[in-house]
C-alpha cells in the first residue's frame, strides 16, 4: 500500500531512509545537507529511487533528477511533489 | 632452485615487492598464477588507482604523492605510455585513471628488467616446507612443466588472501563471510556518450537501473552497478558491486560460480541500457575481466594489527613501511558504499611489523596480505597503497635475506 508524500513526510522518509539505509553516520543531516558531500553517490541514489518507489508508488521523471535538483533533500521532496502522486 | 626471496602472488604488491627485492641485489622468484602478472589492476579490470595521493581538503590545495617510489613510478610510467589519465578528483578523493591492459605491459616490463628475477606464471603454491626453527626453508610450487621445490631465504606472502601465510601454519584472520566487503565484477566499454559519464549522466544511467529493477525488467543485483569514465573518451566501466553474502573468495569453484553469474547480469545490464537510454545505443562490450575483483579475503596476523581507530587517527609509528592515505571504504552490501575519512585527512603510518608474521621470521605480507583489522583492511587494500606496501616488503625481504645468508655462512661476515 502506497501514501502520497506531502512536504513533511517526504522529508521524513527521505532522511530516515538516508541515514539508516545509505550515509555513513552524518550527525547534523537535515533537508539542506549536501548529499554528494556527504558522500551519495550513484548506487546511494539507485537505492533512494527504489525506497521511493516502494513507500510512495512514485517514479521521478529522468529528466529532472540532475545533480542540481538532487543534492539535498528539500530538493528530492520538490521532484517528490512534482511527480506524485500515483503517477507510478 | 634456490632463491634469496620469493614472492608469491603477482599483482600489484607482489610485483612491487619483486621488483624491489630485485633493486636490491636479491635473487627473486615472482609466482602468479594467471599466464601474466597484473592482479586486480589488470585481470579484474579495476581501472582506478587509489590510494596514490594524500587526501587534500579542496581541489585548490597541492596534490603530493603519498609515497614516493614506487607508486609514484608506476603512475609516471603508465602517464608517460598513455595508459593512464589524471589524476581527477571524484568527490573528496583524487585517482588515476588507467588502462588495466597497460598495467599489465608495465607489468611485463618491471619484472622483465631484472636477470636476476625470475616469474614463473600459471604457478600456484602446492606445500610450504619449514626447517627446525620455525622458519618457512622451502616451497613446493606446481608449474605447467610439473612441481618443483624452491629453497627459499624470505617470502613474502601477496597473494591477497595469505595463502603462504595459511600453508605455513602462521595465524591468519578472516572477517565473517558476511561482513566482507563485496566482491565486484568490471566490464570496459566503448562508444558510450562522454556525456553520460558526468555527474547528470550518471544519475540518469542510475534512473534508468533502478526503474528498470522497479518494473521487474531487471533483477535487484543490478542496483550494484555503477560506472565510470575510462582513460578515453566513449571509454566507461561498469562495476557490479555483488551481493552474495555466504561467498568465501578462498574457493575457487565459488569465485567461478560467482562470476559466471555476474557475467551473466552484466550482459543483461548492458543490453537494457543499449535499448533504453540515448548515450548509451552505440555501446560495445569492450573488455571483461579474468577475475572477480576481489576486496577483501584471508590476512596475516603481524607483530602489529592496524586498526581503524589508528586510520581515522592519522596514528604514526617510529618504523613505518608505508603511508596509507585513503579512507575506510565500507563495501559491506552491495549498492551501498561508506566513506569514513580519517581527522584533517591526515595520513596514517603502516609500521613496518604489520608486514611481519607474527609467528615465522622469514614471512612477510604485502598488499591486502597485511595485518590489519577489517576496518584498517577498507584502507589500506587498495592498490596505490599495495604498490607501497609491496615495495617495501620487498626491500625488507632482500635486507633479511641477506642477514640470514650471513648467519648461516659465517665466514661472509669476514669478508
Amino acid at each position: 500500500m502506497t501514501v502520497s508524500p506531502d512536504l513533511q513526510t517526504g522529508t521524513a522518509f527521505l532522511l530516515e531512509v538516508l541515514s539508516r539505509e545509505i550515509l555513513e553516520n552524518i550527525p547534523d543531516l537535515d533537508e539542506r545537507t549536501n548529499l554528494f558531500d556527504a558522500g551519495m553517490d550513484s548506487l546511494g541514489t539507485m537505492q533512494l529511487l527504489v525506497r521511493i518507489e516502494q513507500r510512495f508508488g512514485i517514479q521521478l521523471p529522468a529528466v529532472r533528477l540532475t545533480r542540481e535538483n538532487a543534492s539535498t533533500v528539500e530538493g528530492w521532496v520538490r521532484l517528490m511533489l512534482e511527480a506524485g502522486p500515483g503517477n507510478g | 632452485m634456490k632463491v634469496d626471496t620469493a614472492v608469491i602472488g603477482g599483482g600489484s604488491a607482489g610485483i612491487a615487492a619483486a621488483v624491489a627485492a630485485a633493486r636490491s641485489g636479491a635473487e627473486v622468484l615472482l609466482v602468479e598464477q594467471n599466464p601474466s602478472p597484473g592482479g586486480n589492476a589488470c585481470a579484474a579490470r579495476v581501472h582506478t588507482l587509489c590510494g596514490l595521493y594524500l587526501l587534500r581538503e579542496d581541489a585548490t590545495k597541492p596534490l603530493e604523492y603519498a609515497n614516493d617510489g614506487f607508486p609514484r613510478e608506476v603512475a609516471e610510467s603508465l602517464l608517460a605510455a598513455g595508459g593512464a589519465r589524471g589524476p581527477v578528483r571524484m568527490g573528496r578523493l583524487d585517482v588515476l585513471l588507467h588502462r588495466p591492459e597497460a598495467f599489465g605491459v608495465l607489468a611485463l616490463k618491471l619484472v622483465a628488467k631484472f636477470p636476476n628475477l625470475r616469474l614463473l606464471t600459471r604457478t600456484t603454491l602446492k606445500q610450504v616446507w619449514k626447517n627446525g626453527d620455525g622458519g618457512i626453508s622451502a616451497l613446493e610450487l606446481t608449474t605447467p612443466r610439473g612441481d618443483v621445490a624452491v629453497g627459499v631465504g624470505v617470502v613474502v606472502d601477496a597473494s591477497g588472501d595469505s595463502g603462504v601465510a595459511f600453508a605455513a601454519g602462521a595465524s591468519t584472520e578472516l572477517a565473517p563471510l558476511e561482513n566482507l566487503q563485496r566482491p565486484a565484477y568490471v566490464l570496459g566499454l566503448s562508444g558510450v556518450d562522454p556525456g553520460l559519464m558526468g555527474a547528470d549522466g550518471r544519475l540518469s544511467l542510475a534512473h534508468a537501473i533502478s526503474s528498470a529493477v522497479s518494473q521487474n525488467q531487471l533483477c535487484k543485483e543490478a542496483l550494484g552497478a555503477s560506472f565510470k569514465e575510462g582513460v578515453a573518451p566513449g571509454e566507461a566501466w561498469m562495476t557490479i558491486d555483488l551481493g552474495a553474502e555466504t561467498f568465501d573468495p578462498r574457493d575457487g569453484s565459488e569465485r567461478e560460480a560467482l562470476m559466471d553469474g555476474a557475467s551473466d547480469l552484466a550482459g543483461k545490464i548492458v543490453a537494457f541500457l543499449t535499448a533504453n537510454v540515448s548515450g548509451f545505443r552505440d555501446a560495445r562490450i569492450q573488455s571483461r575481466p579474468e577475475q572477480l575483483g576481489i576486496r577483501e579475503s584471508r590476512r596475516m596476523a603481524g607483530r602489529y594489527t592496524l586498526t581503524g581507530d589508528d586510520v581515522l587517527t592519522g596514528r604514526r609509528f617510529a618504523e613505518e613501511a608505508a603511508v596509507s592515505a585513503w579512507p575506510v571504504e565500507l563495501r559491506e552490501k552491495a549498492g551501498n558504499v561508506r566513506f569514513r575519512f580519517p581527522e584533517e585527512g591526515r595520513p596514517c603510518g603502516i609500521p613496518a611489523d604489520a608486514l611481519r608474521s607474527r609467528d615465522l621470521p622469514n614471512l612477510l605480507a604485502a598488499g591486502r596480505c597485511i595485518s590489519a583489522t577489517h576496518e584498517a583492511h577498507a584502507a589500506i587494500r587498495v592498490i596505490g597503497t599495495s604498490l607501497a606496501t609491496g615495495e617495501a616488503a620487498g626491500k625488507e625481504a632482500a635486507r633479511l635475506a641477506d642477514q640470514l645468508r650471513r648467519v648461516s655462512r659465517p665466514e661472509s661476515l669476514l669478508q
